[in-house]
């Protein structure tokens, strides 16, 4: 909204010539200008738009500190396909300016940042943060700023069951998905299944996980014990002690959403005191590729729900593109936060182009894109997303083993005994809060 | 039996670590009087250096049992350049100051060097597991160990011992004692303070370095594992006693199996362990357990 300015300026320290009565009318008239626009530009329902030279998209990620090696892929995924979709022709002729920030820091210093991002980058759109409590803190922000914010990777299902947002959209699984397959996997491959153990980080990602997965498993399997439950400190790196305690404990399964550089130690660790290798089943949610890589065969993995070896790359066109175009460009393959990444740029695409379909070539308003967001289906590289009516994200849950093998084409660890779960066999029905439909519905 | 045999070894592995990284920081307080927050930044680049040594070493198709003697090098290296850099560059201006500058100056040579760090490494993860997987495992009581947690707390008593016969029994350990005892006195009897300071400091980083460069194999080295040293560390001394020897080793033992015993007994209580102690400890001894009350001179 354009700032009206005050009908005389500010001279001499006095308002024009014509004294107090003078000036009182011009601040009527002002207010009164100030409300026309605001009707114009705010509400209305046939809004004109005028269209925008560019398309502004914000992407807040971890840049540095020691999230930054897991945000990597998606910094790089956001550049890759912004760069793809304006060399396409941009979004309906509109090409994407792509702002990157870094998510590192207090929480208080994000949500100013991401104000600062609305009202002085005139954002239309942002994308990100890959911590709860960041993007729990955000979205009420752009709620009240009217602006467009989809949550990539931010795990937290409490971010649409506690409030309704108009502006706020997640396009990926959160927490509760991936734990419920992955007790379903460990209910396939180990139907007998009597003890279970958990080792994870104490903090909100860490505590909810586990009682999805305890719950579900608990639901599934009602006669399931749990033996342990070990919180560590967030990116714990020294794990004696609890190895100790989970080879004592000997559980068939063990759970961990462990992530990052605290993972990678613990699975080094945990390898040389043959704890993971050994009796114990062990089920990682939040792997990176470079773990895959370094874990004996047979455990249980994925990065969030997903693996890149879904559906096949020799295959599925859009997954081998992605895999294709992001080694070439960074040398590497990209890990799961790419993918996640991937899936809310194409979101936000294929909402604009929706909209302005709807429209018939006119721009539409951000109210108008968001509405679009609403039960929209579009082709990602991991397959297919849904946004829900309720603004969270279906798709399907991929898990296997690792296997100690390397793709030959590719060049990806790759996991055997492949399951691909279907989204209603991990996703809470529309209407329905996650921890009920887990401890009720489940079978 | 098999519970409290786990406890007592895990408990020691962990006071070993916990000995190895605080007492560098207890020796620079001692002497020097200065609550060194930069102790931090020093197990960063030890930790750095020595994961980078390790690699290159490995890369270059050496003996593997080389890279055991790469950790320590790294870590003499660091210490030795970083800690005559620090004290001589910043350090010696405060001297005499309030412990609060004292404090605020360490601080900001931490997040120097913290910056420094992020410069020279980047912001990627090291590995360095060489040595880690060289070892391999010790089966005791039906549980593997890693043999390189029995190299640390080798390494632990190595540097613990070293550092009490270098204080006790030799010449300049003895005019260290003096400087600690009194300052002004030694000087009258002829000490070079500026010396012994010096020195005292780089022994302190290199200690740092060398806590940093033997956790390195057992870790993903990542930019910020200073901080939270410090806070461990500084946990440690205090239960000790501030500028003691013997503090540090009892204070990590201490801490060491009361968090292995919660995490055995009682996980819930694992991350609150360590202030616990601390908390009972300053109740009872309000300086540490092996903390002296200082004469205050007027």
């Amino acid at each position: 909204m354009a700032v009206v300015g005050t009908a005389r300026p500010f001279r001499n320290g006095r308002f024009g010539t014509g004294g107090p009565l003078r000036a009182a009318r011009a601040g009527v008239c002002s207010f009164l200008a100030l409300v026309l626009l605001w009707s114009l530009s705010g509400y209305g329902h046939s809004q004109t738009v005028l269209r925008p030279r560019e398309f502004r998209l914000a992407v807040i990620q971890n840049l540095t500190g020691v999230a930054a090696p897991h945000d990597e892929a998606a910094v790089n995924a956001a550049q890759l396909l912004v760069e793809r979709i304006n060399r396409e022709g941009g979004l309906r002729g509109v090409p994407i300016k792509l702002i990157i920030r870094n998510e590192d820091g207090p929480v208080d210093a994000k949500v100013a940042e991401f104000r600062e991002l609305v009202l002085d980058e005139k954002v239309n759109a942002v994308v990100g943060m890959t911590s709860s409590s960041k993007c729990l803190a955000v979205a009420p922000v752009a709620e009240e700023l009217r602006v467009l914010y989809v949550s990539a990777i931010c795990a937290n299902h409490r971010l649409s069951e506690e409030r309704k947002y108009r502006y706020v959209f997640r396009t990926s699984s959160h927490a509760a998905m991936e734990n419920v397959a992955a007790a379903r996997y460990v209910l396939r491959v180990k139907p007998d299944v009597k003890t279970v153990a958990g080792i994870n980080y104490d903090y909100a990602y860490g505590r909810d996980s586990w009682e999805v997965f305890v719950g579900a498993l608990k639901k599934l399997k009602p006669d399931v014990q749990v033996v342990g439950e070990i919180w560590v400190r967030f990116l714990e790196t020294e794990y004696s002690a609890p190895i100790t305690q989970l080879l004592a404990l000997g559980a068939d399964v063990v759970h961990t959403v462990n992530w990052g550089a605290g993972l990678t130690a613990f699975i080094e660790q945990a390898t040389v005191r043959r704890l993971i290798g050994g009796r114990s089943l062990f089920v990682m949610t939040t792997g990176l590729m470079e773990q895959a890589q370094r874990l004996p065969p047979g455990v249980l993995f994925s990065g969030r729900g997903y693996y890149l070896q879904h559906p096949d790359p020799r295959r599925y066109r859009p997954n081998r593109e992605f895999i294709v175009a992001y080694r070439a460009r960074f040398g590497k393959l990209p890990d799961y936060t790419g993918y996640y990444m991937a899936q809310a740029i194409l979101g936000v695409k294929a909402a604009v182009e929706r909209a302005v379909d709807r429209k018939k070539g006119q721009w539409p308003s951000t109210e108008e894109i968001a509405r679009a967001f609403e039960d929209l289906r579009f082709e990602t590289p991991r397959g297919e997303v849904w946004v829900r009516p309720d603004h969270e994200a279906e798709h399907e849950a991929v898990w296997g083993f690792t296997s100690g093998r390397v793709d030959r084409e590719f060049g990806f660890p790759v996991l055997e005994r492949l399951i691909v779960f279907k989204p209603r066999e991990v996703f809470p029905p529309l209407g329905r809060r996650t921890m009920d439909w887990v401890r009720e519905d489940l079978k | 039996m098999g519970r409290l045999l786990g406890i007592v070894l895990d408990g020691t592995i962990f006071a070993s670590w916990l000995f190895l990284v605080s007492v560098g920081l207890s020796l620079i307080y001692g002497v020097l009087r200065i609550l060194n927050i930069a102790h931090g930044s020093l197990f960063a680049v030890g930790a750095y250096s020595g994961a980078s040594l390790v690699v290159a070493y490995s890369q270059a198709g050496n003996w593997p049992w080389g890279t055991l003697l790469a950790l320590p090098a790294a870590a003499v290296a660091a210490g030795l350049v970083l800690g005559p850099l620090v004290e001589r560059g910043v350090l010696r201006w405060t001297y005499g100051r309030e412990p609060v500058v004292q404090l605020l100056v360490t601080f900001s040579v931490f997040l120097i060097l913290e910056d420094a760090t992020k410069l020279l490494w980047g912001v990627s993860p090291y590995y360095a597991y060489q040595p880690y997987q060289l070892l391999g495992q010790v089966r005791i009581g039906g549980i593997d160990y890693p043999a390189y947690s029995f190299l640390l707390l080798l390494v632990a008593v190595v540097a613990g011992g070293g550092l009490w016969w270098f204080v006790r029994r030799t010449r300049f350990g003895r005019v260290v004692v003096a400087v600690i005892h009194d300052p002004e006195i030694s000087v009258a009897l002829g000490v070079n303070l500026s010396r012994v300071y010096v020195a005292t400091f780089a022994l302190g980083a290199v200690l740092a370095a060398l806590g940093g460069a033997f956790t390195a194999p057992m870790i993903s080295v990542v930019p910020g594992i200073g901080v939270e040293v410090i806070v461990l560390a500084f946990a440690v001394v205090v239960v000790g006693g501030l500028g003691s020897l013997e503090g540090a080793a009892v204070g990590a033992l201490l801490i060491g199996l009361v968090r292995a015993a919660a995490v055995h007994l009682l996980p819930v209580l694992e991350l609150f362990t360590i202030y616990l102690v601390m908390a009972v400890v300053l109740l009872v001894r309000p300086l540490g357990l092996f903390g002296r009350v200082e004469v205050r001179r007027i």
